[in-house]
């Protein structure tokens, strides 16, 4: 099983919303800017080893990286494997998956907010096992595995996947939305919900299609909807990253992975080879690099164009061995590169040390690099609006 | 070699099999915590993988994890528990019993009585959260030549202690959840004295357990919804003979049958289960010649076959044959005692589909010595090195995506010096010590590495580097008119350091669950009336990762305990109450992280003979 994933299209919403809705106090006369004071880096953590997941918190103005920020800020941990994150408003939403919480906190000081225990808030396993998570019109949208279980024994899944609908000012549940198993990204495009229905890797993977009004649901199926796993809404067609699949003969490489293009309609086509991707809202950035067994992945990085559907290169200034996430912010156009550092006796990818984020402009100039936690696997602009 | 007999089990107040090995010198416990917790030990810095543990003389074997969990073995039926390192002194064993580092040997209580009638033990122990456990055991003599014995327990346990741990400045109170166990076990033995020289023994065996797997502890959630399913059966026989022209002869026949299925994400009725397979053929034979008293010689020759079966997709039923043989001599002097052995071993592997396992062969010596200066005086100056290796298991060489078939067998060198010293300090006081150093050296360990976050490979990349020291002491007073005074101790300090690559920030560190140093002691006043023990074990702090990343520190723990017990009898009819009380000072402490300890707790046991 694959987890990448990225929410930029919705940070862009975000900061939509934002501009439309300022802070009372500001002063009417002066005009609103969109700014990024810094990015947060959600990282995992390792549950086998039990390190717990942590927020990443890097400043701009400072040009200091808090690598345990929501440790600092709260006086206690995020817990074990912390999966996703969203700015919305003035507030953060940090989804963690083994707590069945999403930790929600202020944007200025990261101080917690509140802490939503998904599972309390559903019934019959629902909530358990939260992923993803979007906002829109003052609810956020959040994915969960409830009782999703892979069976070794047929290669299939069973169970209760679902998307929670929570209103942003009670953190009360407005809606249940049912989908398929081990459900992953999801993204709303006018009236409907999609949810990618990742199955655990083991076949017969799917996207939702959800009636927001109705809850009704079908399901988009296609050959090449393998292992789906993060996915942005832009102009009116789904990007979605699919993780592809094992080759089952040597040397065990990850085969098919890539973005693709879903339309309403449901047609599906390969757009750009990939294992990571973000967006802006307008263009895809992403990372190539499919393992391979006893290997260094070969790593490159490309931004498509959805105006113009082309892909160019982006060249990074300065190398990165075992890169897995890529954020942009959408307001500078920066790009930050996250990776896993080398373990120095085995020299493979180490995911109990402590990650790297390394930032780019949008010509792939070098700009700086901070440590993260272990596990980077998110990155999101905290973005807001300056009076000037 | 450190033993805990049946004396010292109440003396020292110990309680179950983990507590038992927590009193053992070189002995670093895993514990998953509570009666259904999971518990395996590893002996001076090797893996839990390289501990042997025989039962009743015949190596248990594990070919798909390579770990045998203990807590499988209670104490009830036990007559003593033994730690062999490097080598036994007894040489007249299996070729099997030699291909550990160090072996834990279980011995079960044997045939007692000198009458022909039966005789009975029935035990029923309590104790804190929800432990309840009837033991009950028969044992007869039906003429000179044959005798049976039968015994049957069960542990019912819901194991939902309270436990606290620390959230950075909060501190989080909880019971452990999804924690009952149901245990029952069951043997049958017989013992058929053939002649004055020959004799045959064998053992039914079996083992059920169902548990619940309550997980790591959660700061914010406290769902888990995974249950295990273990279920063990064998049965062996063994013949021994000896003749009057020095020769010896002993045969072992042994089958053996092991499941373990897991139920995961039982919520609503929806269970999906996976079941492993194990299966067994052992045969051995060893042949003993002593021409004169003191020099020995032996012959041993095993031969294995195990198989793996599962109804998942993760194996491909993979099976291997081993073919051991050793040769031993052993010259035991007056002053001098020498032991050698060369031990031939040779595994051959398969599989159903894929590529199999390397197989392997390897030639494995050891040297033993023992040296008493004075011939008046128990003093023994000890030495001994032995080189050996552990085969990779079913699951480093095939489990699905993380097996790999090219593995080394990962090889182990072990060098030990030591005293010994036993006598009368004066006629009420007597003494035994032990002090031991020892190096150990790990290389091509099998370790698993990511290529990504969700697949990892077994390879053999490890070094690891052991120095430590061992000390025991036991005193025994006799203040006269029943009243007895007995004080242990024991003491273990070791480095055990990663030694992977020099240029690494890793290397020298400390490896993940080793503590620099654990000690032990106990204390107890037998009397007339009720005999008090008092005990306490002391482990200092450990890293849950090798790389000692800052938030896996596990801090250092004490833990003490009191135990009351008094023996009476009415006429033909024995009994023993006892009364522990587990973790005095209610110390919160975990063995393993995110696996919190039960706290102050109590057990009471009633024992009956006939």
């Amino acid at each position: 099983m694959k987890k990448f994933y990225f929410s930029f299209a919705v940070l862009a919403m975000g900061a939509a919303f934002l501009t439309a809705c300022s802070d009372d106090e500001e002063t009417p006369q002066k005009k609103a800017v969109d700014v990024t004071n810094g990015v947060a880096v959600v990282c995992s953590g390792n549950m086998s080893s039990s390190i717990n997941g942590a927020l990443t918190y890097y400043n701009y103005s400072t040009k200091l990286a808090t690598a345990q920020a929501f440790r600092l800020a709260n006086g206690r941990e995020l817990g074990l494997t912390a999966n996703d994150a969203l700015v919305y408003g003035n507030k953060i939403y940090i989804v963690v998956d083994n707590e069945n919480t999403i930790e929600v906190v202020s944007k200025k000081d990261l101080k917690s907010v509140k802490q939503i225990k998904l599972s309390e808030l559903m019934s019959d396993g629902q909530g358990a096992h939260p992923r993803h998570i979007i906002a829109q019109d003052g609810k956020i949208y959040v994915s969960n595995y409830g009782t999703s279980v892979a069976d070794w024994t047929t290669y299939t899944t069973s169970g209760n996947g679902s998307v929670a609908v929570l209103d942003t000012a009670s953190f009360t549940l407005q809606q249940t939305y049912n989908v398929g198993c081990y459900p992953e990204g999801l993204a709303i495009i006018g009236d409907n919900l999609y949810v990618l229905n990742s199955n655990y890797s083991m076949g017969n993977a799917s996207i939702s299609k959800v009636s927001l009004a109705t809850g009704a649901e079908s399901k988009i199926m296609d050959e090449n909807i393998m292992n789906p796993v993060s996915v942005v809404a832009i102009d009116g067609n789904l990007y979605y990253l699919d993780s592809g699949s094992y080759d089952i003969n040597p040397p065990y490489g990850q085969i098919n992975s890539g973005v693709r293009k879903v339309t309403p309609d449901g047609k599906v086509t390969k757009i750009i080879d990939a294992t990571a991707m973000c967006s802006n809202g307008k263009d895809i950035y992403v990372i190539n690099s499919p393992y391979i067994y006893g290997q260094t992945p070969a790593s490159s990085y490309a931004i498509y164009s959805v105006a113009s559907a082309s892909s160019k290169s982006f060249v990074p200034s300065s190398d990165i061995e075992f890169p897995n996430t890529i954020g942009v912010d959408p307001i500078s156009g920066d790009v930050f590169i996250a990776a896993n550092s080398k373990d120095p006796d085995t020299k493979a990818a180490s995911y109990k040390l402590p990650g790297y984020v390394k930032q780019f402009k949008a010509d792939g100039t070098f700009v700086g690099e901070f440590a993260c936690w272990t596990g980077p696997c998110a990155i999101v602009a905290i973005t807001d609006v300056k009076y000037e | 070699m450190h033993v805990i007999d049946r004396r010292d089990i109440v003396v020292m107040g110990v309680t179950d099999m983990a507590d038992a090995l927590h009193r053992l010198p070189g002995i670093t416990l895993r514990d998953y915590g509570g009666a259904g917790g999971m518990k395996t030990v590893s002996v001076r810095g090797f893996g839990a993988k390289h501990t042997g543990v025989s039962y009743d003389g015949v190596m248990l074997s594990e070919c798909q994890s390579g770990e045998i969990d203990l807590s499988r073995y209670s104490l009830d039926n036990v007559a003593h528990l033994s730690l062999t390192v490097g080598d036994n002194d007894d040489i007249f064993i299996p070729a099997r019993n030699a291909t550990t580092p160090a072996t834990l040997n279980i011995q079960t209580l044997s045939f007692t009585p000198d009458d022909f009638r039966a005789h009975l033990t029935a035990q029923l122990k309590a104790a804190s959260f929800g432990y309840v456990s009837p033991f009950l055991r028969y044992e007869q003599n039906y003429s000179n030549h044959f005798a049976i014995s039968a015994m049957g327990e069960f542990i019912h346990a819901d194991n939902n202690y309270p436990y606290t741990i620390q959230n950075v400045t909060e501190t989080v109170s909880d019971h452990r959840h999804n924690n009952r166990m149901n245990s029952g076990h069951s043997e049958l033995n017989f013992l058929w004295k053939m002649n004055t020289t020959s004799r045959l023994s064998g053992k039914l065996y079996y083992y059920d357990n169902d548990r619940q797997l309550p997980g790591q502890v959660r700061y914010y959630s406290n769902e888990s919804n995974e249950r295990l399913r273990n279920r063990n059966s064998f049965g062996q026989v063994l013949f021994q003979t000896h003749l009057k022209s020095g020769w010896s002869l002993k045969s072992i026949l042994k089958q053996n049958w092991m499941e373990e299925v897991y139920l995961n994400g039982a919520y609503f009725g929806s269970s999906i289960r996976s079941a492993y397979w194990q299966r067994e053929t052992m045969l051995s034979s060893c042949i003993m010649y002593v021409p004169t008293d003191y020099l020995a010689f032996d012959y041993s020759v095993d031969y294995a076959y195990n198989s793996l079966n599962t109804n998942t997709i993760l194996v491909n039923h993979p099976w291997r044959h081993t073919i051991l043989q050793s040769l031993t001599g052993k010259w035991s002097g007056k002053q001098l005692t020498v032991m050698g052995r060369l031990l031939y071993s040779i595994y051959l592997n398969g599989i159903d589909k894929g590529q199999s396992a390397r197989d392997m062969r390897k030639l494995s010596p050891s040297l033993s010595l023992s040296y008493k200066p004075f011939t008046e005086q128990d003093l023994y100056l000890r030495a001994s090195l032995k080189n050996i290796f552990r085969a990779p298991t079913f699951n480093e060489s095939y489990y699905f995506h993380y097996g790999s078939s090219d593995l080394l067998a990962e090889s182990t060198n072990q060098y030990n010096v030591g005293v010994t010293y036993q006598g009368h300090l004066s006629a009420s006081t007597a003494i035994r010590m032990t002090i031991d150093a020892y190096y150990n050296h790990v290389k091509d360990m099998i370790v698993a590495i990511p290529y990504n976050m969700f697949v990892w490979t077994c390879v053999n990349i490890g070094k690891v580097d052991v120095w430590g020291c061992d000390a025991t002491i036991q005193g025994l007073y006799n203040l006269g008119g029943g009243h007895k005074l007995t004080a242990m101790g024991n003491l273990t300090l070791q480095s055990v350091e990663n030694k992977t690559n020099q240029e690494s920030p890793n290397y020298g560190k400390q490896i993940a669950y080793y503590p620099k140093y654990t000690s032990g002691a106990s204390l107890s006043y037998e009397n007339p009336f009720v005999n008090l023990g008092i005990h306490f074990v002391a482990v200092a702090s450990r890293w849950a990762t090798n790389e000692h990343i800052e938030s896996t520190k596990i801090n250092g723990y004490q833990e003490s305990g009191v135990t009351l017990w008094r023996n009476f009898t009415i006429g033909a009819h024995h009994f023993s109450l006892r009364a522990d009380l587990k973790n005095i000072f209610d110390k919160q402490y975990e063995i393993v992280r995110l696996y919190p300890m039960p706290g102050r707790s109590f057990q009471v046991s009633l024992n009956y003979k006939y």
